[in-house]
């Protein structure tokens, strides 16, 4: 898919639910593996603690805007 | 489930084909409910609190912030029950059912990307919620946060993009959604008779002051009422969730030649009724 290359469907892997040639899907692999590093993850625990904080202001904000408007 | 090469399901190919799996997957959706009621109370009380503080409810914001962020921490449960319930979706359609406890188990990037997905749509929601108009345009994002959570790529970045992606068919979605709204509408009714009933039942059986159940019951109760829009949303929700997942795939199968795939399974299906 990745690619654009035609590939029967006896060669075609299927991953996820989309069909990849074999380069691809180790390319593919390849990523999931080097991403799920320690540094990934402190980094998305970062963005979503930040945005956990964020959107309880914001969904505070808008709870009192709403009410205010009944 | 499967449409001939170059033909997209219709809006009522996608409701057929997401009863089709809910109805596959009856444990998972009693998870899902689990795990989302008290996310969805909390969110409910929250909001008719608002409405009975009424112009007082600006004032009320160190009232509403622990409240804000429980509804927040309670979602988190309610997103994993959202992938569960994927999950089971996915593995009705193509492989074998997995033990007891194992099919609660979520992959940890999964969560991850549906978590982000879900907290960036939510916050735009709230954003956009005073204009009253532009809210019911995000509705689909919140769940296609959940759907594409599974098969966003590898990177947990890809899942806001992909979220976005599923407005490909906007005409077939907004039409799909017309008829969930149709159907919440109708399992709010459903509910509200069914709570009812339970309540008379109640003051029959237990000789209980029928005055009090009335004005608890009654529409004019602002916790009432969020309470049964929050139960009838959350009978709605596998439907929805369903329904988002076909309408997912059925993109998907257009840029992957899944669909070839179907094709040629649907043709050999043929090929061998033909020969029995």
């Amino acid at each position: 898919m990745r690619c654009r290359k035609v590939v029967c469907q006896e060669c075609a892997l299927t991953w996820e639910g989309v069909n990849h040639c074999r380069p691809c899907l180790e390319e593919v692999r390849g990523q999931a593996r080097r991403r799920s590093s320690w540094w990934a993850w402190s980094a998305w625990a970062v963005v979503l603690a930040g945005l956990f904080l964020v959107t309880g202001l914001v969904l505070t904000w808008a709870t009192a805007l709403w009410g205010n408007r009944w | 489930m499967s449409w001939r090469r170059g033909e997209e399901p219709g809006t009522l190919d996608l409701l057929d084909d997401g009863v089709e799996l809910m109805t596959r997957s009856w444990s998972a959706v009693g998870v899902l409910w689990v795990l989302a009621l008290p996310a969805r109370a909390a969110l409910a009380l929250l909001l008719a609190l608002a409405v009975k503080l009424g112009e007082l409810s600006e004032l009320a914001g160190p009232t509403f912030l622990p409240r804000s962020y429980l509804v927040l921490v309670l979602g988190i449960a309610t997103v994993h029950g959202r992938l569960v319930l994927l999950q089971a979706y996915r593995r009705a359609r193509t492989g074998p059912a997995p033990a007891r406890w194992s099919s609660l188990r979520v992959p940890p990037g999964d969560l991850a990307r549906g978590l982000l997905a879900t907290l960036v749509v939510f916050l735009l929601l709230c954003v956009i919620s005073p204009t009253l108009v532009l809210p019911p345009f995000l509705l689909p994002a919140l769940g296609l946060a959940s759907v594409v959570a599974a098969g966003a790529g590898p990177g947990w970045r890809h899942a806001i993009p992909a979220t976005f992606a599923g407005y490909a068919r906007p005409g077939r979605l907004a039409a799909v959604h017309g008829l969930l709204l149709l159907g919440w509408l109708v399992a709010t009714l459903n509910l509200h008779l069914l709570v009812t009933l339970g309540a008379e039942a109640v003051v029959q059986l237990f000789s209980v002051d029928p005055a009090g159940w009335v004005a608890r019951l009654s529409f004019r109760n602002p916790d009432y009422v969020a309470l049964l829009l929050a139960g009838s949303s959350l009978c709605i929700e596998p439907l929805w969730l369903a329904v988002l997942a076909v309408h997912r795939d059925a993109l998907r199968a257009r840029s992957s030649g899944e669909d070839l795939r179907w094709w040629f399974e649907e043709l050999r299906r043929q090929e061998r009724r033909e020969a029995a």
